[in-house]
């Protein structure tokens, strides 16, 4: 009787313990992932900012805030900065509206959309560094395609050095990235797309809504959680884009699109200056962060103003 | 039917961790006797991996040592490289950039190898010119040649000579001169220089050498900034882009357009690595029958600059083994042949710092019937120096420097004069900081 009390108790007792520990047992995989592949580089890239290392003599010195106090002090990185604001600002607004734009026109039943759906996923699916490379001839001011286009419907008679000059080498560096993003917003917002009701548009032409009063209530009300994701995903991509724009221009001419990632790869892969390298990584990482939430209030500040 | 058997969340967890942790102990030791083996590591960089794979299937022929071979993409290789080392992998024979074989020394990574048979004999067979690019400036020997090259003014004979002009410039006035009048005849960019930021400094080099100008001192110290000469070769640079003499697009333009730009007879003039005129030939184009390389870089002293990549190896229980495999590669095989810098010659006319290397019959035919061999000889041997102070560990971050003030200088945005003084200030700070 005694030892049938005692099982019973026993019984209990683990039944309690697993209880309690069970959860953190079954999250332990998830936590362990995201600390390994989230936590601990972002602590020790931290971490390094603040440090000298020497990778010849496996020696890291902590330095304080000297990193930063160098960075913020350096002509290249505000001159960086400059850039890649004006390089996001193109790569944000080029591929959500031209996204947005054959997202809407591929969703229509016309003959060759499967063509056109097909045709758009074509840049996504290549590599950034054949991106950069294929724009370098685009733009090639001896037999780029595009004098030759301009040249044969005659706008120019005379090739253009396009690369030569500092704000069109920022403007193509930056179209080259576009050109692939438009290709992934518009897979994205054609999903999106996809998913509205037709009833909703029958309802609205019931109740006499026009065609624009159809887009912005109906169709651009339904993307608005998508267009978070599309705006989310251009501004990474303006703050840290570095393949194209090193395989076209390496930064140049001069600092004309030297970007903060191109910073960054040069402390870090060409001086070997990883505490500076850090330093760079994170001002970026806040930036990016800092304009990705502005986006994101910015679309669910008008959310509450339409619903 | 089936007899299942069930299994408790508890015993699902427990055989999960035990199967994770067995994986986990038996992976520690393999990575010890991937060091530890008779199998030699060679690390390189992906430029014909089959080929690198062919030369150590043929050292394993003739050695009976078995070599694994690891490729690392060219991007990213010294990155990936050190942090395979600092990860603890092991590796015996490793291609290297020169400017990281003093850096690696330094570290321990890379061993000396003067102390080893037959040092002597490989130090005494090289153009005396290139011995100080693989040694240290108390004369240790530390890395062997990969390739070599020395950088050559290609030039295009029709379009000289059908502007009126039978020899090549032989001074930086006269190239300025002769592209002067090609432009007024027609040649749209006279000029091509490799002049993308990566690249500036070894141009720095060429021209500094060429005007007879000392780069820096044995010990590293900024030489250029003493001599006046070296603003003179700035104020030129900048003359050329700015006034037309080379295409616009040079601060960014790769070696294909430029190519294609010679190719075609747009372009008159290419600076770079000797062995572009075979890539040019094998490219074909209407211009490539007349296009030659002159016998001398335009300038006061005529010299060039010698350059090339390295092979190094470390120390540890395999370094005999190692050292053979490193001769073979790049000295000669068992046989006494140059069959590795051969085969390199076949692929791409990539050179060796060895007189003899040129007057071999199958070298000169693999290079083509375009190379004058005596003139490379004699570039090599007695028209081309090495820059000692680029195997230095602080090189790679000024290199980045002179690339983004020469661009800004031939923009216009930086004087000739204040150029030479940012450059030198650079050299002495980094000097110190790596001190």
């Amino acid at each position: 009787m005694a030892s049938e009390q005692l099982g019973k108790a026993a019984a209990q007792q683990r039944k309690h313990w697993d209880r309690k520990w069970i959860p953190y047992v079954l999250l332990a995989p998830a936590l362990v992932t995201i600390f390994v592949i989230i936590l601990s580089p972002l602590a020790t890239t931290i971490y390094y900012s603040f440090s000298n290392i020497d990778l010849i003599r496996d020696r890291t010195t902590f330095v304080g805030i000297d990193n930063y106090v160098e960075l913020f002090g350096s002509r290249l990185f505000w001159k960086a900065v400059e850039v890649n604001l004006k390089f996001a600002a193109i790569v944000v607004t080029v591929p959500t509206l031209t996204g947005l734009f054959f997202a809407l026109l591929l969703v229509e039943n016309f003959k060759g959309r499967s063509i056109g759906r097909t045709l758009l996923i074509l840049p996504w699916a290549l590599p950034w560094i054949v991106v950069g490379l294929l724009w370098n001839w685009v733009v090639n001011a001896q037999f780029g395609a595009l004098n030759g286009l301009l040249y044969t419907l005659g706008l120019i008679d005379k090739y253009i050095p396009f690369m030569a000059d500092e704000d069109w080498a920022l403007v193509f560096t930056a179209m080259a990235s576009a050109w692939r993003q438009t290709s992934f917003s518009a897979i994205l917002l054609l999903a999106a797309l996809q998913t509205i009701p037709e009833d909703l548009y029958d309802a609205a032409k019931v109740d006499g809504a026009g065609m624009r009063a159809r887009f912005r209530f109906i169709t651009f009300a339904w993307l608005r959680p998508t267009l978070t994701i599309v705006l989310l995903y251009n501004v990474v991509l303006g703050f840290l884009q570095f393949d194209a724009v090193w395989i076209m221009t390496q930064g140049g001419p001069g600092d004309a699109t030297m970007l903060i990632s191109v910073l960054l790869y040069r402390y870090t892969f060409i001086n070997f200056d990883l505490g500076m390298g850090a330093a760079v990584s994170n001002v970026l990482g806040l930036i990016t962060m800092g304009v990705g939430l502005i986006f994101v209030r910015l679309i669910y500040r008008s959310h509450t103003t339409y619903a | 039917m089936r007899n299942r058997r069930s299994i408790s969340r508890r015993q699902f967890l427990q055989t999960a961790g035990a199967g994770l942790a067995s994986l986990a102990l038996a992976g520690a030791p393999a990575s010890r006797l991937l060091a530890q083996g008779d199998t030699l590591q060679f690390y390189g960089w992906d430029f014909q991996p089959d080929t690198i794979r062919q030369h150590l299937d043929n050292y394993t022929a003739q050695s009976g040592t078995s070599v694994d071979l690891h490729i690392i993409p060219n991007v990213g290789y010294s990155t990936g490289l050190q942090t395979k080392i600092l990860g603890g992998v092991h590796m015996d024979v490793y291609y290297n950039f020169k400017y990281n074989s003093t850096r690696f020394f330094n570290a321990g990574w890379a061993r000396r190898m003067d102390d080893l048979p037959d040092a002597d004999a490989v130090m005494g067979e090289m153009f005396a010119s290139s011995v100080p690019s693989y040694t240290t400036p108390e004369g240790q020997l530390i890395s062997m040649p990969y390739f070599s090259a020395v950088h050559v003014l290609h030039y295009n004979e029709r379009l000289l000579s059908a502007s009126g002009f039978d020899a090549p410039p032989e001074t930086k006035q006269d190239l300025y001169d002769q592209c002067k009048k090609l432009k007024e005849d027609g040649v749209e960019a006279p000029y091509l220089a490799y002049w993308i930021k990566e690249f500036c400094e070894e141009y720095l080099q060429v021209y500094l050498l060429s005007e007879g100008v000392t780069p820096f001192s044995p010990e590293g110290e900024p030489a250029f900034a003493d001599d006046s000469r070296t603003a003179d070769v700035f104020e030129w640079w900048q003359a050329m882009f700015q006034d037309g003499m080379t295409s616009p697009t040079q601060l960014t333009d790769q070696p294909g357009e430029q190519m294609t730009a010679m190719q075609n007879g747009t372009s008159a003039f290419y600076v770079l690595h000797h062995y572009f005129l075979k890539l040019m030939n094998s490219g074909g184009g209407p211009e490539v029958d007349h296009l030659r390389i002159a016998g001398r870089m335009p300038g006061s002293d005529g010299k060039t600059f010698q350059m090339g990549e390295v092979v190094q190896m470390s120390d540890g229980p395999n370094v005999d083994k190692s050292w053979d495999l490193v001769k073979f590669y790049t000295w000669k095989d068992a046989n006494g042949e140059r069959s590795v810098h051969k085969s390199w010659a076949a692929a791409a006319a990539l050179g060796a710092p060895y007189p003899d290397f040129y007057d071999d019959p199958e070298v000169q035919a693999n290079y083509g019937a375009y190379y004058d061999f005596d003139q490379i000889k004699d570039m090599f041997a007695n028209n081309s120096d090495v820059v000692q102070a680029r195997n230095q560990p602080w090189y790679s971050e000024f290199q980045t420097h002179v690339g983004d003030e020469i661009q800004r200088m031939l923009q216009g945005n930086l004087a000739p004069a204040d150029a030479v003084t940012s450059l030198a200030d650079k050299v002495v700070e980094l000097r110190e900081q790596y001190s």
